[in-house]
C-alpha cells in the first residue's frame, strides 16, 4: 500500500535536492537526472510502508538514486559527460571568478565537475557521496554495498585520477605530486 | 564540526605522504547540492495518480480469485450439460413432429382413396 499524499510530498520536498544532485552528478545530464530522481521518489512512494524512519529514508534514497543513475547511464550507453555542458551553464551561470559561498570560483567549480564526469562510474559514485553528501567511508560502503576497504581504495584512486587530470587542465590550481 | 574536516585524516587518503587536502577542499566547495528543477515535486505527485481515461485495473485477492474461477467453471459445466439435455429434448420433439406429419399424410391418402371409390360407386361424399 502506498503512503499518504501529504507525507509523500513532504519527503519529496525534504530530499529532492539530495536525490536530484546525486542523479545529476552521476549521470551528467539534466533531463536524465530529473527522470532518475522522479523514478526514485516513485519507488519510495510504492515502498513507503517498509521504510522505518528519516535516516532509513535518506539511506534508501541515496542507494536507490545511485542504482537508478547507473542503470540510466548504461541504458544511454554513452559517456555521461556528453550532456554535461548544458547543466553546468545552469548550475554555474557565470564564470566570473566570484567564489562559491565565499570559496572557490564558479569557473573552478564547473571545471572540477567536468573532470568528475570523466571518472569511471564506481569511482565517481564514491567521490560524489563523499564530497556532496559529506559521508564517511563506512557510510558510503553501506550505501554502495561494498567493503570499507574497497570504498577507501575507490576514493584514493578517484582523487589520484582527479588530481592528475586537474594538474593538466587546471594547472593554475593543482600540481602533480612530486 | 564540518565533516569535511575529518576527510583528510584517514591515512588511506594520503598519496605517498602528500595529502589530498587541497583537492578535497575544492571538491567540497564545488560539489554542493543543487536545486531540483522548478515544479519537480508536482510532477512526481502527478505520476502517482492514474492517467485520466485509463481504466483502473482491479486485482482480486488470490482466495477470491480461486472461488470466482471455480464458480465460472461450474457455470460453464452446467451450461454444457444443460445444453445437451435441451438438444436431446429438441431432437425428440422433432422426431415426434415428423411421425405426426407422416401419419397425417397416410390418413389423407387413405381418405382420398376411399372418397374416389365411393364416387365411382355413385355415392356423393361432401363436396
Amino acid at each position: 500500500m502506498a503512503m499518504e499524499d501529504d507525507e509523500f510530498r513532504r519527503l519529496i520536498e525534504t530530499h529532492q535536492r539530495m536525490v536530484f544532485s546525486l542523479a545529476l552528478r552521476l549521470t551528467g545530464d539534466y533531463a536524465t537526472a530529473e527522470e532518475v530522481a522522479q523514478d526514485v521518489f516513485l519507488e519510495l512512494y510504492r515502498s513507503g510502508e517498509r521504510l522505518l524512519n528519516e535516516d532509513h529514508v535518506r539511506f534508501w534514497l541515496r542507494r536507490t538514486a545511485k542504482h537508478r543513475a547507473i542503470d540510466a547511464i548504461r541504458r544511454r550507453s554513452n559517456r555521461p559527460e556528453s550532456g554535461a555542458e548544458e547543466w553546468m551553464e545552469e548550475q554555474h551561470p557565470s564564470a566570473n571568478g566570484s567564489g562559491v559561498g565565499g570559496g572557490i570560483g564558479v569557473g573552478t567549480a564547473a571545471r572540477l565537475e567536468s573532470l568528475l564526469r570523466t571518472l569511471p562510474e564506481g569511482l565517481r559514485a564514491a567521490i560524489v557521496l563523499r564530497y556532496q553528501e559529506e559521508m564517511l567511508p563506512d557510510e558510503i560502503a553501506e550505501v554502495l554495498g561494498q567493503s570499507v576497504a574497497s570504498v577507501k581504495s575507490q576514493l584514493h584512486r578517484g582523487l589520484t585520477l582527479l588530481r592528475r587530470k586537474a594538474a593538466i587542465t587546471m594547472k593554475e590550481y593543482f600540481r602533480e605530486p612530486a | 564540526m564540518n565533516r569535511h574536516e575529518d576527510l583528510n585524516q584517514p591515512e588511506e587518503l594520503n598519496d605517498g605522504g602528500e595529502s589530498f587536502a587541497e583537492l578535497e577542499r575544492y571538491l567540497a566547495e564545488a560539489m554542493r547540492r543543487v536545486d531540483a528543477p522548478e515544479g519537480f515535486a508536482d510532477r512526481v505527485m502527478a505520476r502517482t495518480r492514474p492517467a485520466p481515461g485509463k481504466a483502473k485495473i482491479l486485482r482480486m485477492p488470490v482466495r477470491t480469485r480461486a472461488w470466482v474461477t471455480g464458480a465460472i467453471a461450474a457455470m460453464l459445466l452446467a451450461g454444457v450439460l444443460g445444453g445437451d439435455q435441451v438438444t436431446a429434448r429438441d431432437e425428440r420433439a422433432e422426431a415426434k413432429q415428423g411421425q405426426f406429419e407422416a401419419g397425417m399424410r397416410i390418413t389423407d391418402a387413405a381418405l382420398e382413396h376411399t372418397r374416389e371409390q365411393l364416387q365411382r360407386a355413385g355415392v356423393l361424399v361432401g363436396d
